[in-house]
């Protein structure tokens, strides 16, 4: 089981006054689909970046699966053990949908005939037809994409995943289609689901609600309808 | 789906899944390997063009011929500039008379290193013959004593044949040999009277006289011509010079009808003028030439300064194209921003990462490159190879340059945070 575990992780730009993060503590654990939400500057991105293996705190720990990011291969950790999503969706322009989705099976080593049938059921899995699969990105529409980055993320065998505004270039239909999906791989398949929003109504459909301030991070309990 | 699918294999990044990347990216951004591959094409292609020029301007230079035709100038000349390693003695003709001993019978003897050239300068159109045992030549011609053609009507009359030696002498030691001949109490009075007299004469005649062997016999039904004597001056002319002869005023050098000579180096062409001076001072005395002409110089002077320009105009197109290449693929590099975060992101390492952009880049580079030769192999395949040590070198600049450039944009780009990277408009 896939568990990210943040031990007072502090961490400061060069030439900040303040830490960015504050002794921020906190348990991400399977089967459990968490929103972050706060206002811009609270170091959601930072945290975004700690968690993923792109930088490592200045204080503190991050452990994942009980080892310390900081002991461990951070390209491998990367490669195999997390996996993200962004607003922008970010996929290969050059590669085809399916090739996306192939991309991190092989440059793990899978070979490309398995890469390609997995990558296949991946589609199939987040609402992908073959038609569409055989695309690339530019001709698929915003919900497509985001659902093809989902499939991605999935191919590389990450049980954690990071979610940067996944909805933020998203109408309201695919919002919510990208969100089930979301929900329903935390709560049938057992990943752990990190989503980062401004969106307070994709905030609420998380299990575990987080919210960002100065650095830190507290749980919030629920949401007024009208609060942040 | 299984996990153990997906997961069968823990290694690092197979090198082949990076190379088939890096092609597929070359192969599918058409438009812009295009650009690049275009570019470098062009920029390679005209920059070896420029030197394929400058070559041709170069042989242009040194292929020029400077020849220099002069009338009055001396024997000595002759000496001057065959012993210089400034200048090739083309053509030389004298024209003097000597008095052959048969019935004091004058005849043209003419000094020459190119027989059937004077024959031709004289206008004479029949047919000539010559006869001779030498190829015409006169690298050939021996050394051991001076050489002469003669015309086939003074060689009968002379009773000379070929390979027979004609001994030239003065007035005044003709007239000492007819004294000789004549007296036989002054041979005994120095102890010669018992041997032969002819072998006598032939011993004094060999002492004191100049020799010429005869080489060869010319024919052409023109009258002056077959009553005439040829023979190349530099190899006999430090003989000629010091003997009080006929056709010659005492101890001076023969004065030539014309001369031509040819520089041999292009690049010092100011010290042959300079020895064309000093030649010309020493011809006369007096200081007179009856003509003089120099070649003009001024197409071999126009030629260098084009080749000058050349030079100087060449490291700085070398340096634009470089300049515009860098530009280029750093341009192209920034494009790639987030698509290089993005491989960081997923996993592959930053020096892979890097590889593959370098590589692309440098692959594309290479490929315009060798294309670009090969249009100007094409072109011109002599002037490439004259020109090859210089194409090749700016050819392995201009990779290194480029290489470089997409190393450094590389280097820079992986400093950044990935997620940053993420957020830079293109």
């Amino acid at each position: 089981m896939s568990t990210l575990i943040l031990n007072d992780v502090s961490y400061q730009y060069k030439g900040a006054e303040k830490q960015t993060i504050r002794n921020l503590s906190a348990k991400f654990e399977p089967s459990t689909l968490y929103s972050i939400a706060g206002p811009s500057g609270s170091g959601k991105s930072t945290l975004l970046s700690l968690l993923a293996g792109l930088d490592l705190p200045k204080e503190g720990t991050i452990e994942f699966d009980g080892k310390s990011l900081s002991d461990i291969d951070l390209d491998l950790y990367r490669r195999r053990d997390i996996a993200m999503i962004f607003q922008a969706f970010h996929l290969f322009p050059l590669l085809t949908a399916i090739e996306n989705v192939c991309f991190p099976m092989k440059i793990n080593g899978v070979p490309s005939n398995e890469a390609k049938k997995t990558a296949k059921s991946l589609l199939e899995h987040v609402g992908i037809t073959e038609e569409q699969s055989k695309r690339f990105p530019s001709k698929l529409s915003g919900g497509e994409q985001q659902r093809v980055a989902i499939a991605r993320s999935l191919a590389s065998g990450a049980k954690i995943i990071i979610a940067d505004e996944p909805t933020g270039n998203l109408d309201v239909e695919n919002t919510h289609k990208v969100m089930e999906l979301l929900k329903n791989l935390a709560m049938n398949e057992g990943y752990c689901i990190i989503v980062v929003t401004h969106d307070m109504e994709v905030a609420k459909m998380a299990d575990v609600k987080y919210r960002m301030s100065g650095g830190m991070l507290e749980e919030v309990l629920f949401y007024a309808h009208c609060g942040t | 789906m299984n996990e153990n699918d997906i997961r069968s294999s823990r290694e690092n990044v197979p090198f082949k899944e990076s190379l088939s990347y890096t092609f597929m990216r070359i192969y599918r951004s058409k438009g812009k390997t295009l650009i690049v591959f275009a570019l470098t094409t062009f920029l390679v292609g005209a920059v070896g063009f420029l030197a394929m020029t400058m070559a041709q301007y170069e042989e242009l230079f040194e292929t020029v011929k400077i020849k220099t035709t002069a009338t009055g100038f001396s024997s000595n000349a002759i000496e001057m500039m065959s012993q210089s390693d400034l200048g090739d003695v083309v053509y030389y003709q004298g024209h003097m008379r000597v008095i052959a001993t048969k019935d004091d019978f004058p005849v043209p003897l003419i000094v020459t290193n190119d027989t059937q050239r004077y024959i031709e300068s004289i206008g004479f159109a029949g047919d000539v013959v010559i006869e001779s045992h030498l190829a015409l030549d006169e690298n050939i011609i021996p050394n051991e004593k001076p050489i002469l053609f003669m015309g086939r009507d003074i060689a009968k009359w002379l009773g000379i044949g070929l390979d027979d030696t004609l001994y030239l002498l003065e007035e005044e030691q003709i007239k000492a040999l007819q004294f000789l001949y004549q007296s036989e109490e002054y041979l005994t009075s120095i102890g010669l009277a018992d041997r032969p007299y002819e072998e006598i004469l032939e011993s004094i005649i060999a002492e004191s006289s100049l020799s010429f062997k005869v080489v060869g016999l010319i024919q052409s039904n023109n009258a002056e011509l077959d009553m005439s004597f040829f023979a190349p001056l530099h190899k006999a002319v430090h003989q000629i010079n010091g003997l009080k002869i006929a056709f010659g005023e005492e101890g001076l050098p023969i004065i030539l009808d014309f001369s031509e000579f040819q520089l041999l180096d292009n690049f010092r062409i100011d010290d042959y003028s300079t020895l064309l001076q000093e030649m010309a001072s020493q011809s006369r005395e007096d200081g007179s030439l009856d003509a003089k002409h120099f070649t003009d110089t001024s197409r071999l002077y126009s030629i260098a300064h084009v080749r000058d320009l050349l030079n100087v105009f060449f490291p700085i197109a070398a340096f634009i194209a470089i300049a515009l290449s860098v530009v280029a693929i750093g341009l192209t590099m920034t494009q790639s921003i987030k698509e290089m975060a993005l491989l960081r992101i997923l996993g592959i390492t930053a020096n892979r990462t890097r590889t593959i952009f370098i590589f692309e880049h440098f692959f594309v580079t290479v490929i315009g490159t060798l294309l670009a030769m090969g249009f100007l192999m094409f072109f011109n395949i002599r002037l490439f190879a004259n020109s090859a040590s210089i194409i090749l070198l700016f050819c392995v600049l201009y990779l290194f340059a480029c290489s470089f450039t997409s190393f450094i944009a590389s280097a820079v780009m992986a400093k950044k945070k990935p997620l940053e990277l993420l957020q830079v408009k293109e």
